[in-house]
C-alpha cells in the first residue's frame, strides 16, 4: 500500500513537472510569435546582416500571396509510395510513383491525366547487399526518389504542365554520412542526383515551374537564423523583452512551422530565402542550381507548408510569386488541411497497401518452398499480436 | 445474355468470404454493366459453379468517406468533384449469398467458401433458366427477370398442380397478372396440354377479355350471375345445409331423407324437380317433428328466395368446360356476399365432382377476392370455404387447381393458402399481411420479404414450387384489355352529362 502511494506521488510529480514545462514553453513561444507577428510588417529581411546567411530577394518578412486564376492551366503533382519487407536472406521493397495532372477548364471539372497510369503496378526491388539497417533505409529512400523523379520526367515528356509539385523536398534529402560509407549507396546517390539535375534542366528548358511541397516540416533553419539575428533586432520595438529572457532554449525547441503558424495569416507567405545549393562535394564540378524556399499558410487551421524550388531561368516574371500563387490556388479549399489537391490525389494513387507486400512475400515463400513465416526475420514474427 | 466477367471477390472490412456470404468489387464500368440487387451471379470453383444472388449493392468513394473533410472542402464554395477526380475513386461493392453449386448431379449445398480474387460472372441465360427451374421455350411466360432480361416461363405442372396465390394491395397489378396468366393458359397448344379455366369475376373486370377485338374472344364465355341456376336435384340435404349453415343436424337429416326419396322417385326416372317440390314433400311429411318442419321450411323458403335453385343447371358445367377455354362467371351485379358465396360454392363443388368422374378436363379455377370466399370467419359468413379448402387439399390428385387472388392474405383461410405452393406476391404494405405471407410462403427469405413493400406496379416476386429460388419479375404486357379504367373525374363527368 505504502509502495503504491509512493508510485502515485512520483507520477503526480512527473506530471506536474511536465505540465509546468509545457506551460512555460508555450508562454515563451507565444511571446516569440507575438513579437514577430507585430514586427512582420516592418522587418526587412533583405537588410539583415549578410553574415547571418539570409539571402533573399524579398524586402518584407511576410507577403500576401496574390490570387490567380487557374483556368486553362495544367498543374501536376508527383508522389511515391513504398512498402518494405526484411526477409531472412534479402530485402524487398515495393515502390511506385504516380504523377497526376489537372487541366483546369473554365466552368468545368478539371480533366485528369495519370502518369504512367492511374494505378501502376509497383516496381519490386530486392537487395542482397550487406547493408546495415540505416543503410538499407537510405537505399530504399533513394529508390523511391528515383522512381518519383523518373515519373516527373515522363510527365514532362508526355505533357506540358505549368507547374510540377513534388510531395516533399525538391532535393534528394539523405543522410550523407550513410551514403558516403558505402560505395554501392554512393553510386545510387549519384544516379539519383543525376536524375534530379535532369528534371531541373528539363523544367528549365520546357519553362515549367518546379517545387517541392513539405507538409509538417520539422526543419528549424529559419528559426535558427532568426535566433542568431535577434540580438541585432533588440533595438526594434518590443524585441527588448527577449533580451530579458533566455530565449536560446526556446529557439532550440521551436520548429519553423511552430513559429510561423501564428505569424502567418492565411494566404500569406514568408520571404523566400536561399536554402542551399544543389551541388555538394560529389558533383561540385557540374553546373549548379540554387534551391530557395519559403513557408506559406494555405489553410487557416493547418500548419504552414514549406515550399522549396530550384531557381530556374524560365524568363517568366517572378518565379516565387508564380509558385506561391499556384500552390495557394490548389491548396486553399479546406481550412483544416492545406495540401495541394494534386498531391493529395497522387498520394492516394501511389500508396501501397501492407497486404500487397504480404501477398508478394507469400508468393515468393511458396515458390522457394518456405512458409512465409520462416522466411520473415525473427523479430517480425512475434507469436503475439502487438498493440491489442 | 452471354456469360461475362463482371467482378472479383474481395476480402472486405466486415468479413472474408464464407459459405453464406461474400463480397465482390465490380470491375466493369457502370455504363457497361449495371449491378442490381436481386441479380444472380456465378463464381467458378473446383466442385462446380457457385450460383449466388446479390442481396446488397453499395458504392464507395474514399473522397467522401470522411464527413468532416467533405464539409471542410465544400465550405470553399466548390464541390469536391470539382477539386478532385472523385468520380475516378468510385467503386461498386456487392454482397452476395451463395445458393448452391451447379454440379452434374444437380444443385448441391455450398459447404466451402469461394476464394478471394476469384472472378465473378454474370450467368448465361441457359444456366440461369436451369437453376431457377424455368422453361426455355414452353411454359407460361409471365414476364422477365429485369436484371437478366430472362423470360420467366413457368412449368404448368409446377405452377398449378399444387395451386397458386396472387397476393397484392389494390392497384398493384393483381388483375393484370391474372389476365397474363389466363392469356398464357389460353395460348397453349393442344400438344402442350391445355386446361379449362374458370374465373369468378367479382368486379366485372375481365369481361373485356371476351370483346370482339380480343384475340381470345372465341375461347371465352361470360355468364352473368342472373343466368346462373343450380340443378336442385343434384343437391343433397348436406349441401343445402352448407348454404344455410344455421340448419341443425336433425333438420339436415330430415331434409336428406326427403332429397333421397325424391332422388329415387324422380331423378332415377329421369325427371327433374325444384325446391318447390322439396317444400311440398316436407309439408306433407307427418313424421317430421313439427318444430323441425317449421324451421326447415323457413330455411328452404329463404333459399328459394335467392332464385338460384332451378330444375336444370345453367350453364351446364359439363358442357362448357373445355380444354383451352375460359369461363367467366360475372358476379359484379350481385350485392349479396352470401349469394356470391353460394354460387362459388355450388360451381366449385360441381367442377370437383365432375373432375373426379373425369367428365371435364383438368381445370384451373381463379378466384378473385378470395378472402371474401375463403375467409377464416364463421361458416355462415364463409359458405364457400369448405369446398375451397377441400379442393386446396385434394384438388392436385384430380388436377383441379386453384389460383387464389387476394389483397388481404391475412383474412384468407390458412388451410387454403398453405396449400397454394406457389405465390406471386406483388406490392404489399400492411405489416400483418406481410408477416402472414412470411409465415405461409414456402422458400421466402427475409431479404425477399423485405423487398415486397418496395415493389413497383407490375412487379412481382414469385416464390414456391414453380421456381427453385425466389425471383423478381416484371410482369409482361398483356395482349387483352380488361375493364375500362376511368379516374374519378372522368367517371363523374360521364355521369353528369
Amino acid at each position: 500500500m505504502t509502495n503504491n502511494m509512493g508510485v502515485h506521488d512520483k507520477i503526480d510529480k512527473v506530471i506536474d513537472d511536465i505540465s509546468k514545462k509545457i506551460q512555460k514553453y508555450n508562454e515563451h513561444r507565444k511571446l516569440f510569435q507575438n513579437l514577430f507577428k507585430q514586427a512582420k510588417k516592418t522587418l526587412n529581411p533583405s537588410k539583415f546582416p549578410v553574415n547571418f546567411g539570409i539571402v533573399t530577394t524579398d524586402s518584407t518578412f511576410t507577403k500576401k500571396v496574390p490570387s490567380t486564376n487557374i483556368d486553362g492551366l495544367k498543374i501536376a503533382g508527383v508522389d511515391g509510395g513504398v512498402i518494405h519487407r526484411s526477409l531472412n536472406f534479402f530485402d524487398i521493397a515495393l515502390i511506385r510513383a504516380v504523377g497526376v495532372l489537372f487541366y483546369h477548364r473554365q466552368g468545368d471539372n478539371p480533366l485528369v491525366r495519370y502518369f504512367p497510369e492511374e494505378q501502376p503496378f509497383p516496381d519490386i526491388l530486392t537487395s542482397i547487399e550487406p547493408l546495415s539497417q540505416n543503410e538499407l533505409e537510405t537505399l530504399i529512400s533513394i529508390w523511391r526518389m528515383q522512381k518519383e523523379i523518373r515519373c516527373g520526367l515522363s510527365l514532362l515528356e508526355e505533357d506540358q504542365p505549368d507547374i510540377i509539385m513534388l510531395d516533399g523536398s525538391v532535393l534528394p534529402v539523405l543522410d550523407s554520412r550513410e551514403v558516403k560509407q558505402s560505395e554501392f549507396l554512393l553510386q545510387q546517390y549519384l544516379n539519383l542526383k543525376a536524375l534530379y539535375r535532369k528534371l531541373y534542366s528539363k523544367c528549365q528548358r520546357n519553362r515549367v515551374a518546379l517545387c517541392g511541397v513539405v507538409k509538417d516540416s520539422r526543419s528549424a533553419i529559419l528559426t535558427n537564423k532568426l535566433a542568431a539575428i535577434l540580438p541585432h533586432l533588440s533595438r526594434l520595438k518590443g524585441f527588448e523583452q527577449l533580451i530579458e529572457i533566455d530565449y536560446r532554449p526556446i529557439v532550440r525547441q521551436l520548429r519553423d512551422t511552430d513559429l510561423l503558424f501564428n505569424i502567418l495569416d492565411t494566404n500569406e507567405r514568408t520571404f523566400e530565402f536561399l536554402l542551399t545549393k544543389f551541388n555538394d562535394e560529389t558533383d561540385n564540378k557540374l553546373p549548379d542550381f540554387e534551391i530557395h524556399c519559403f513557408y506559406q499558410k494555405t489553410a487557416e487551421f493547418d500548419t504552414p507548408l514549406r515550399i522549396e524550388f530550384p531557381v530556374l531561368n524560365i524568363e517568366e516574371g517572378n518565379l516565387v510569386e508564380k509558385i506561391s500563387s499556384l500552390v495557394n490556388a490548389v491548396s486553399k479549399y479546406n481550412p483544416e488541411y492545406g495540401l495541394p489537391n494534386v498531391i493529395i490525389e497522387a498520394d492516394a494513387r501511389a500508396r501501397i497497401q501492407e497486404t500487397d507486400a504480404d501477398i508478394l512475400v507469400d508468393e515468393i515463400a511458396a515458390k522457394i518452398g518456405y512458409t512465409s513465416f520462416s522466411l520473415q526475420k525473427r523479430r517480425s514474427r512475434s507469436p503475439f499480436k502487438t498493440g491489442v | 445474355m452471354a456469360r461475362k466477367s463482371i467482378g472479383t471477390i474481395i476480402v472486405d472490412e466486415d468479413h472474408s468470404p464464407n459459405p453464406t456470404q461474400f463480397s465482390f468489387v465490380l470491375t466493369k464500368a457502370e455504363d457497361e454493366f449495371r449491378m442490381q440487387k436481386g441479380m444472380f451471379i456465378i463464381v467458378p470453383s473446383e466442385e462446380g459453379e457457385v450460383i449466388s444472388v446479390v442481396n446488397e449493392v453499395f458504392k464507395t468513394n474514399r473522397y467522401f468517406s470522411s464527413p468532416s473533410a467533405v464539409r471542410a472542402y465544400e465550405t470553399s464554395g466548390k464541390t469536391l468533384a470539382s477539386i478532385f477526380p472523385a468520380d475516378r475513386w468510385e467503386y461498386i461493392i456487392a454482397k452476395a449469398k451463395p445458393l448452391g453449386i451447379i454440379t452434374e448431379t444437380g444443385i448441391q449445398r455450398l459447404m466451402y467458401p469461394v476464394s478471394p480474387g476469384e472472378t465473378v460472372y454474370s450467368p448465361d441465360k441457359q444456366t440461369l433458366t436451369r437453376f431457377l427451374g424455368l422453361q426455355s421455350t414452353k411454359g407460361l411466360n409471365l414476364g422477365v427477370i429485369g436484371q437478366h432480361e430472362l423470360e420467366v416461363r413457368l412449368n404448368l405442372t409446377r405452377f398449378l398442380q399444387k395451386h397458386a396465390a396472387i397476393l397484392a394491395i389494390s392497384g398493384a397489378g393483381k388483375s393484370y397478372t391474372v389476365s397474363v396468366v389466363i392469356e398464357e393458359l389460353l395460348l397453349r397448344k393442344k400438344e402442350e396440354g391445355r386446361v379449362a379455366i374458370v374465373l369468378f369475376d367479382v368486379h366485372g373486370e375481365y369481361k373485356g377479355m371476351a370483346d370482339d377485338k380480343s384475340p381470345f374472344a372465341s375461347s371465352i364465355e361470360v355468364f352473368p350471375a342472373a343466368l346462373i341456376e343450380f340443378a336442385t336435384n343434384s343437391l343433397s340435404g348436406r349441401q343445402f345445409a352448407i348454404y344455410q349453415p344455421q340448419m341443425s343436424s336433425v333438420q339436415t337429416r330430415e331434409l336428406s331423407k326427403i332429397t333421397s326419396k325424391l332422388y329415387k322417385e324422380k331423378t332415377k326416372q329421369g325427371i327433374t324437380y325444384t325446391i318447390e317440390d322439396i317444400l311440398k314433400e316436407i309439408e306433407k311429411d307427418d313424421q317430421i317433428n313439427p318444430r323441425s318442419k317449421e324451421a326447415l321450411l323457413g330455411w328452404l323458403y329463404s333459399l328459394k328466395g335467392t332464385r338460384l335453385f332451378g330444375q336444370i343447371e345453367n350453364p351446364n358445367l359439363e358442357n362448357i368446360l373445355k380444354p383451352g377455354k375460359l369461363i367467366i362467371f360475372d358476379l359484379s351485379e350481385l350485392t349479396s356476399l352470401k349469394l356470391k358465396q353460394m354460387i362459388v360454392s355450388y360451381i366449385l363443388f360441381r367442377i370437383f365432382d365432375l373432375r373426379k368422374k373425369q367428365l371435364v378436363p383438368p381445370t384451373t379455377i381463379i378466384l378473385e377476392e378470395a378472402h371474401q370466399f375463403a375467409s377464416e370467419s364463421k361458416l355462415e359468413m364463409a359458405i364457400a370455404r369448405p369446398i375451397i379448402e377441400t379442393i386446396a387439399r385434394e384438388g392436385r390428385k384430380f388436377f383441379t387447381s386453384l389460383i387464389l387472388v387476394s389483397q388481404r392474405p391475412v383474412k384468407l383461410s390458412t388451410t387454403a393458402l398453405s396449400q397454394c405452393n406457389t405465390h406471386i406476391i406483388m406490392k404489399i404494405l400492411n405489416p400483418y399481411d406481410l408477416d402472414y405471407i412470411g409465415k405461409s410462403s414456402e422458400g421466402i427469405d427475409k431479404a425477399t420479404l423485405g423487398s415486397i413493400t418496395s415493389l413497383g406496379v407490375g412487379e412481382a416476386v414469385i416464390v414456391g414450387n414453380a421456381v427453385n429460388h425466389p425471383i423478381s419479375v416484371k410482369i409482361r404486357k398483356r395482349k387483352t384489355t380488361t375493364m375500362e379504367t376511368k379516374n374519378l373525374e372522368e367517371s363523374a363527368k360521364s355521369f353528369d352529362k
